[in-house]
């Protein structure tokens, strides 16, 4: 048997130029990758406030096409302040208007923590 | 608008060739011309007519030569003002001179018309650039005395006076702070008097930072005082304000809010925590125990959900200390963070402290632990203490 997965686009978004080169702590990147009925967005870097705004355009193919399965790779994410949250409540209307559902990934303990503070846990699918 | 140009040029001939070439601009109302024949004359044209965009100036003049001229126009200091010179050919010392000392650009003595239209065009895309640019700046300038009076009425809005208007102040101390990292922020604290027995407060964090969210804190902080004075339990009052702020958000704005109503009788407080960070409970012994995570989810997200309440009793002494993640999420130049731990254990050394000094302690940690790292979130604290 043989699958072709067909890579339909893929997209580096660097959304602050990094000060400190050793470290990329400013640095915010979404990568998305679509196979199939499957949509995959690798988060990396510090979601704060000042990124969010760029992350809110970058998202757009994740909003579109939230009637598919989404998956948010959350491994590299750092950090989230309240505006990066609400891009993923905004991504969970989204999917539920459209009847998709959210896998996250990898997510961290902090990270983790904020999402069980604010209630935000049981609106997507952990693993 | 026409662009006013002033030629300066001893030989009254150059009048007669400039509206004559340019004869179609200026009839078309495109290009004003104005004259002058030595550099004293060409300053009192300025003075008159102010708005003169481009000087096309003659350097060989008598009484005030061109660039005596230019030197006096540049201390008017006018970026949107374009010296074009003209000299003779050959006459480098002086160009070079005249481009020195701040001449846009330069003609050679016979004038190329042709050459001198591009000139004036390249110059008058340069004006128009700075002038655009000016009224931009102008605006900002503007939009940040707005900014500045909207930090004042932020001020304002929230409660200054500490002292509860119920015999014997409702039995307890207030202190609260709310510093905004942005001229105004996004974080809020409340108390009010809902009977003489019952008062109501609430610390909450809009997500996001300035004006909106300023806007959407205004908006919260009203619908929550407004519904909790009429002395509802605290989940039908966190109920309500989602509801109705869940109808108004707009891109998925939404609001973290502690709210609590204390009983000055039995210091009993009924809270209702809607994705809030969970505040901390100073006991007398000095431990300091944090308020389990509720599992509500914040407010504006989604309507018409319910909301658990919890119920704890505030013995004589003990202190109920509530914070914003600004306090938390304070980080240093390593983008280290404050942490949960360390306010914790900042908490355990603040036995028998005031509402006040328990809030300047902290805030002068979070200085302290930030270092020179800029605030990156609004730091706001509510602390009551049962007398």
């Amino acid at each position: 048997m043989y699958i072709c997965r067909q890579l339909l686009f893929i997209k580096i978004i660097p959304v602050e130029t990094v000060m400190d080169s050793t470290t990329n702590h400013d640095n915010m990147e979404l990568i998305i990758k679509n196979e199939g009925d499957t949509i995959t967005g690798v988060l990396s870097g510090r979601l704060d406030t000042a990124a969010s705004t760029q992350f809110a355009t970058d998202m757009q193919p994740l909003v579109d096409n939230a009637g598919k399965h989404i998956v948010l790779d959350c491994n590299k994410l750092e950090f989230i302040s309240s505006s990066g949250l609400r891009l993923f409540l905004t991504l969970r209307k989204a999917a539920t208007a459209k009847g998709g559902d959210i896998t996250i990934t990898g997510m961290n303990a902090d990270i983790r923590q904020v999402f069980t503070i604010t209630g935000f846990f049981p609106l997507f699918k952990f693993v | 608008m026409a662009i006013k140009i002033l030629s300066v040029d001893d030989e009254v001939d150059l009048e007669l060739l400039l509206t004559q070439y340019f004869r179609r601009k200026i009839r078309k109302g495109e290009y004003e011309f104005f004259f002058a024949h030595n550099g004293l004359e060409a300053l009192q044209v300025l003075l008159q007519h102010p708005d003169i965009d481009i000087i096309l100036s003659d350097i060989n003049m008598p009484e005030m030569d061109g660039l005596t001229m230019l030197t006096k126009i540049n201390e008017m200091r006018n970026p949107a003002l374009k010296c074009i010179m003209v000299s003779a050919y050959g006459d480098m010392d002086n160009i070079r001179h005249a481009m020195n000392n701040g001449a846009f650009d330069f003609a050679t003595k016979p004038i190329d018309l042709d050459d001198l239209q591009v000139t004036i065009d390249k110059a008058i895309e340069q004006i128009t650039y700075i002038r655009s640019a000016q009224k931009e700046h102008k605006q900002l300038v503007d939009i940040q005395g707005d900014l500045s009076v909207a930090r004042e009425i932020q001020k304002a809005i929230l409660p200054r006076n500490f002292t509860l208007k119920m015999p014997d102040e409702g039995g307890v101390e207030i202190s609260a702070s709310m510093n905004a990292a942005k001229d105004v922020g996004g974080d809020f604290y409340d108390f009010f008097k809902i009977d003489d027995e019952r008062f109501a407060f609430t610390i909450a964090d809009v997500s996001g930072k300035g004006v909106p969210a300023a806007i959407f804190m205004a908006v919260s902080r009203t619908l929550i005082k407004a519904t909790g004075m009429q002395g509802v339990p605290s989940a039908e009052c966190m109920c309500k304000a989602n509801d109705m702020l869940s109808g108004e958000s707009v891109d998925n704005m939404f609001v973290t809010v502690f709210y609590g109503v204390y009983n000055a009788k039995t210091g009993v407080i009924d809270f209702t925590n809607a994705g809030h960070n969970p505040p901390y409970v100073l006991h007398n012994d000095g431990s300091v125990e944090a308020l389990p995570v509720a599992g509500n989810i914040v407010l504006g997200a989604f309507e018409g959900l319910p909301f658990t309440s919890g119920s704890i009793t505030l013995q004589p002494g003990e202190t109920l200390y509530m914070f914003t993640d600004g306090v938390t999420e304070a980080e240093n130049m390593n983008h280290e963070q404050f942490g949960e731990a360390y306010l914790k254990s900042s908490l355990e050394q603040l036995k028998g402290a005031s509402p006040k000094d328990i809030i300047a302690d902290i805030e002068q940690k979070v200085k302290a632990f930030a270092g020179e790292a800029p605030q990156s979130d609004d730091v706001t604290q509510l602390v009551i203490k049962r007398k």
